[in-house]
């Protein structure tokens, strides 16, 4: 019956890009049904973008052919909202679905690793998307950013790769993060730094060489960097940049390949998965109450013996190795009462050790 | 046909040897426990054979295939009812079966899936407000959602109510009924013998009994308790001397223990009939499967150090 099933079934498959839209979908229902999420994603970008401009209204870039403030800060937002929602967003989700076991669930499933993770990166795309918008509408409402409709083709190339990279990046970074409550530190601990030299908060044409060259081997500033020359009316460009998409295209290949071999679905030991202690700490109250018996019936306190157990190699136990005979009555002396009811005093001898003695296997 | 075969198994982390040459087969259609303490190596095997860790050593094959390598095709016809494993608690119960059933070439009809498991009334209800309970009940419902062949349980009714358990135990009983393999681990001895045909019994990592539920008691010694009362004023000591060095005081009352019940009861009544003693509360009772179970698991763990 199995093995006569097996071909059938793999004609029932449906197709990946079912399967794709469907991830995604499921991605945007959590994020949108998640009100906390949705909020870090979508407004900080533009609380930066509000306030920043708010700080440097009427002030110029004069390392940029003179433009207005905004014309330069928009689309550095933009690049950070992009950012936001494919770098910092991914890490931290990735991470709390993995220490939940969302994800040791989904790798039971027939589901294709790359399917879940290309449903990752449409889910972001879609966000980063809308959160580029609403800055854009945003920047020309409230100060009156001048849209060049002209650069908006090869803007859309430019965040295509730039959201390929950083989700992927994104992706590989979850590797190196162990816990979902270091994901935040991780992700902002990285990216806010990169920000600064990126051109994304304040334009660096002033900084050292060394500074802007390093910024330049890392994906945010040829980004931020294209997104800004696009907009800028006076000594911009809308052609594309070939060695800036180049930079892109290979850290997302470069991350995309480490993430699908090393790409971890389980939660780092400890988390998940009961522990094996309770069932042995009642073998070992057990353990006590017989030393403490036997203490009692030998009629005076007398140093707890820790022998170790068999070779020497285990950890040691309260264990005596005449033990057995102690609990029995001395003889001569008139037992009156037995142990209180529903208590078992006898201690088989080869009662387990105390909890310590366990594997971390289950 | 054979669903497992597993040959001296082998896995450790890093110093720690989990399990240690396990070999087992489980046929189609046969409901296959494995019982153990905490720490036994009950998960670990279970994982090895859905996939989910790497061998160190040993061979294992299911449905066919090698776990470790046998991908979507496998893992189509596998169900797997998970330990730890998670569900994003903002979907619906009716939600988060879809989305699964997706994944699966031959799913079941979701509405169908969720009165199966007793969910009808939380079919629009978001998981993170289900019960420990109801969530169990979803989790059974994801590992059958694709149809498979072979489930894998673990702990299934851990933290059910005991009518959810019976509950369970008849969808068990009804999958088996419909040719499906189940290999399940459980704390439970009721369980084991209520559903599984065929168990083993691990502890340290290594197999110390396997057979039929029934039968794995005789694997253990097969030492009679014999279970009596004594008069206030009287205890182990007043007992005759061949009697005296096998009692052992249980629960306010002794016990005997012994492998020839026979001749220990004739002494131990004549003694009281001598006496004029009334025994209160004689009982004699063979082993239960409990107790095989803890003196198996035990003896292995004193033999390991």
């Amino acid at each position: 019956m199995a093995a006569a099933e097996q071909p059938d079934r793999s004609r029932r498959r449906r197709s990946s890009a079912r399967l794709l839209s469907t991830q995604i979908g499921y991605q945007m229902r959590v994020l949108v049904r998640s009100p906390l999420s949705s909020f870090a994603t979508l407004i900080v970008p533009l609380m930066v973008l509000l306030a920043v401009n708010l700080l440097y209204k009427g002030t110029r870039v004069e390392s940029r052919g003179n433009i207005p403030f905004v014309q330069f800060f928009t689309p550095a937002m933009i690049a950070f909202a992009v950012a936001n929602a494919c770098y910092m967003s991914v890490i931290s989700q990735i991470t709390l679905a993995r220490d939940e076991g969302i994800l040791k669930r989904i790798r039971s499933t027939p589901l294709p690793s790359w399917i879940y993770m290309a449903g990752r990166i449409g889910a972001a795309s879609i966000v980063a998307l809308l959160s580029a918008i609403v800055v854009v509408a945003v920047g020309s409402w409230v100060y009156g950013f001048q849209m060049i409709w002209a650069a908006v083709p090869a803007v859309l190339v430019v965040l295509a790769l730039a959201i390929f990279c950083f989700c992927s990046v994104a992706l590989a970074v979850t590797v190196l993060v162990p816990r979902a409550d270091s994901a935040f530190p991780v992700a902002w601990g990285t990216i806010l730094p990169l920000c600064f030299v990126s051109d994304v908060f304040i334009p660096i044409d002033g900084a050292p060489r060394w500074l802007r060259d390093l910024a330049s081997s890392f994906p945010l500033r040829p980004f931020a960097d294209d997104l800004e020359a696009a907009f800028n009316p006076v000594n911009g460009t809308h052609t594309l940049q070939l060695g800036h998409l180049e930079l892109l295209a290979v850290w997302g290949l470069l991350a995309g390949a480490f993430a699908l071999i090393a790409f971890r679905w389980e939660p780092s030991s400890g988390h998940g998965g009961h522990s094996a202690v309770p069932v042995r700490a009642a073998f070992a109250l057990d353990r006590v109450r017989a030393v403490f018996t036997e203490r009692h019936e030998q009629g005076g306190p007398e140093p707890l013996q820790r022998s170790p157990r068999g070779g020497g190699s285990s950890p040691a136990t309260l264990r005596d190795p005449s033990r057995r005979d102690h609990l029995l009555p001395t003889p001569g002396v008139e037992r009156v009462e037995g142990p209180a009811p529903g208590e078992d005093s006898s201690v088989p001898p080869d009662a387990p050790p105390l909890a310590g003695d366990v594997s971390s296997a289950e | 046909m054979t669903v497992i075969e597993v040959e001296d198994l082998f896995k450790s982390y890093g110093s720690v040897d989990a399990v240690r040459g396990v070999s087992f087969r489980v046929e189609e259609g046969e409901v296959f426990a494995l019982l153990g303490p905490n720490g036994a190596g009950k998960t670990t095997t279970l994982e090895i054979l859905e996939g989910h860790r790497r061998r160190s050593g040993g061979q294992v094959r299911v449905l066919g295939s090698d776990p470790q390598h046998g991908g979507r095709a496998l893992r189509e016809r596998v169900g797997i009812v998970l330990q730890s494993a998670g569900i994003d608690g903002e979907l619906s119960v009716h939600e988060v079966l879809s989305l699964y059933a997706g994944c699966y070439p031959a799913a079941l009809p979701v509405d169908e899936l969720i009165a199966m498991v007793g969910l009808a009334d939380k079919r629009g209800a978001r998981a993170k407000t289900l019960s420990g309970g109801q969530r169990r009940r979803l989790d059974l419902a994801l590992a059958l959602v694709g149809d498979p062949d072979l489930i894998f349980l673990d702990e299934p009714t851990t933290g059910f109510d005991p009518a959810a358990r019976h509950g369970a135990w008849e969808l068990i009983r009804s999958l088996r009924g419909l040719g499906r393999t189940i290999v399940l681990t459980s704390h439970y001895m009721d369980e084991v013998q209520q559903l599984a045909d065929r168990a083993i019994v691990l502890a340290a990592g290594r197999i110390v009994a396997e057979g039929p539920p029934e039968a794995l008691g005789n694997a253990g010694a097969q030492e009679t308790s014999i279970c009596f009362g004594l008069p206030a004023g009287l205890w182990i000591d007043a007992l005759p001397q061949d009697l005296r060095v096998i009692a052992r005081p249980r629960r306010g009352a002794l016990e005997l223990r012994t492998v020839q019940p026979t001749p220990v009861l004739l002494g131990l009544c004549a003694w009281a009939v001598q006496g004029g003693i009334e025994l209160s509360h004689l009982t004699v009772s063979g082993p239960s499967l409990e107790e095989v179970y803890l003196q198996l698991t035990s003896e292995d763990d004193n033999g390991r150090g």
